[in-house]
């Protein structure tokens, strides 16, 4: 056993998603939009 | 004598970036969001500031030293309202852009629903205020030994005078400062004692001897599946019932910067409950056997820390305590200005005169406060415990439903609104059966409440629902 016991690997696996997804969501949503305002010349 | 010194400095540097940040403010809309024009930075300071309370230092770090890893389940629904709003709810409300809870409810079902909503969160937030006032008096008292009425007043006068001044605006940068102290003061506390402890390594093979349970996604069967459903259920919907979280994301500069700053919140709170299971786990097993859980952070803050680090810790600690009460007093304010004084007077204020009232409202409010809180009793103790669970079981369907279900009408809301609150009042008088917060029923209740009185009456008109379900989809 090391730094993350396996029996807690799914556990991580699912606050990693939780706490990581939101944050990579809305980082790729909006990135299109931004630049595709900034093409527009908004 | 440090302690003191640290937190007599944190109070003063709190109050001048409040009273600095206040010079900002020239019309009532500054006061009430900011001027609508806050960044991503505050946005996620303010909110993870108003979410982290003493609770949640103090007793969480107790929890997690019971349960170990299995008690992380008390968040998961906190992370699961950030990642709702961030992939959907946000953009929404935030087009929408109005000031406060009630006016989403009186533009979706009516103005009944406004008033009653507005006269819930008002009296919530008055006992929360005080609540959190109570906590932050608590945490100096224990410090540094200074009387609880001096601590009470001096308190409560630096986060009463800032936010009546500067309202939204101070709040919101001075929770993000309040932030920065916080994760200092967890940061610090946890490298001592994952080091003291052998290194997060070390510490998981001695837990696997010591105390396996802690090791557990259930804690040995401490926490069941249910219960870890119902902490993610409870707080994951519970939350859209919060003012306090919905006047942050009016507060955003635009509909992309609200589910951005949602978005980014997850990660905040990772980077404030992972230090805070590590201290808790090094906890078990350099300090064995501490029966009471709020002793464990006092505890292993006078044995671990030297005496100034200690203070900036005790700080930290008194920055989540009162992040959260000037966020509680600022919509308190708001509430009684926004949501009862302008919908029941027939006068049209000027913005000048709507600055002026909220300011005058804050400030009385705020004081009346600091009397409740030094002449609290038991019963008013109970209220401000259960009041905000009371508030979310009321609110929480009807706003969520506002948005995602265009046959949601009046009727439905309103019956759902009254059915959430008897709900919730008779979970807490039957004493919380299988331990579930009363929200969890409140959702049950109030969900086939709204369905069934809002398919037995006629559909909203398409002029309430266009603007939730037409103009509201494109970004």
């Amino acid at each position: 056993m090391d730094v993350i016991p396996d029996s807690l690997l799914l556990f991580w696996v699912f606050f990693g998603v939780i706490c990581i997804f939101p944050a990579v969501y809305v980082g790729v949503k909006y990135r299109g939009k931004t630049q595709n305002a900034q093409k527009a010349g908004k | 004598m440090e302690f003191i010194v640290s937190i007599v400095g944190f109070l003063v540097v709190l109050f001048l970036v409040g009273v600095a940040v206040s010079k900002r403010i020239k019309t009532e809309e500054d006061w009430f969001v900011a001027g609508r024009n806050l960044g991503i930075i505050p946005l996620v300071g303010t909110y993870f500031a108003t979410i982290v309370s003493t609770v949640s230092v103090v007793g969480y770090l107790g929890y997690y030293y019971k349960m170990g890893w299995g008690g992380w389940w008390n968040w998961a629904g906190t992370a699961l309202t950030s990642l709702i709003a961030a992939m959907w709810f946000a953009e929404r409300l935030r087009r929408f852009g109005q000031v406060t809870l009630p006016d989403f409810l009186e533009a979706r079902y009516g103005r009944a629903h406004s008033i009653f909503g507005g006269v819930i969160i008002l009296i919530a937030m008055l006992f929360f205020t005080s609540a959190q006032l109570a906590g932050s008096a608590q945490v100096v008292v224990t410090s540094s030994g200074v009387d609880r009425t001096t601590a009470i007043v001096v308190i409560g006068l630096v986060f009463i005078i800032f936010t009546a001044l500067g309202g939204m605006e101070s709040v919101a940068w001075t929770d993000t400062f309040c932030t920065v102290v916080i994760l200092a003061g967890i940061w610090l506390l946890m490298f001592r004692a994952v080091g003291a402890a052998g290194g997060v390594g070390e510490i998981h093979r001695t837990l696997a001897k010591i105390k396996p349970t802690a090791l557990d996604p259930f804690a040995g069967g401490g926490i069941t599946v249910g219960v870890a459903i119902s902490w993610i259920l409870t707080w994951g919907i519970g939350n859209f019932g919060a003012p306090q979280f919905s006047t942050r994301i009016y507060s955003a500069r635009d509909p992309e910067t609200a589910a951005k700053s949602m978005g980014y919140t997850t990660i905040s709170f990772l980077f404030f409950y992972l230090p805070l299971m590590l201290i808790a786990l090094a906890g078990i097993i350099l300090f064995p056997g501490i029966e009471k859980g709020d002793a464990v952070a006092p505890m292993m803050i006078g044995k671990l820390m030297s005496p100034w680090a200690a203070g900036l810790i005790m700080a930290g600690v008194l920055a989540a305590a009162i992040s959260t009460a000037d966020s509680v007093l600022l919509l308190a304010g708001t509430t009684f200005v926004r949501d009862i004084l302008q919908k029941f007077s027939s006068r049209n204020y000027t913005s000048k005169e709507l600055l002026k009232i909220s300011r005058i409202a804050t400030l009385v409010i705020g004081f009346l406060s600091i009397g409740f809180t030094i002449y609290t009793t038991e019963s008013v103790m109970w209220i401000q415990a259960n009041m905000v669970g009371v508030m979310g079981s009321t609110l929480s369907v009807v706003v969520l439903a506002g948005f995602a279900w265009k046959r949601a009408n009046s009727q439905g809301a309103l019956a759902s609104m009254i059915v959430g609150l008897l709900t919730a009042i008779a979970w807490y008088a039957l004493g919380k059966p299988f331990g579930w917060f009363p929200i969890l029923p409140s959702l049950i209740t109030g969900t086939i409440t709204l369905v069934v009185v809002s398919l037995a009456t006629p559909a909203p008109s398409n002029a309430v629902t266009d603007q939730f379900f037409s103009a509201g989809r494109k970004i």
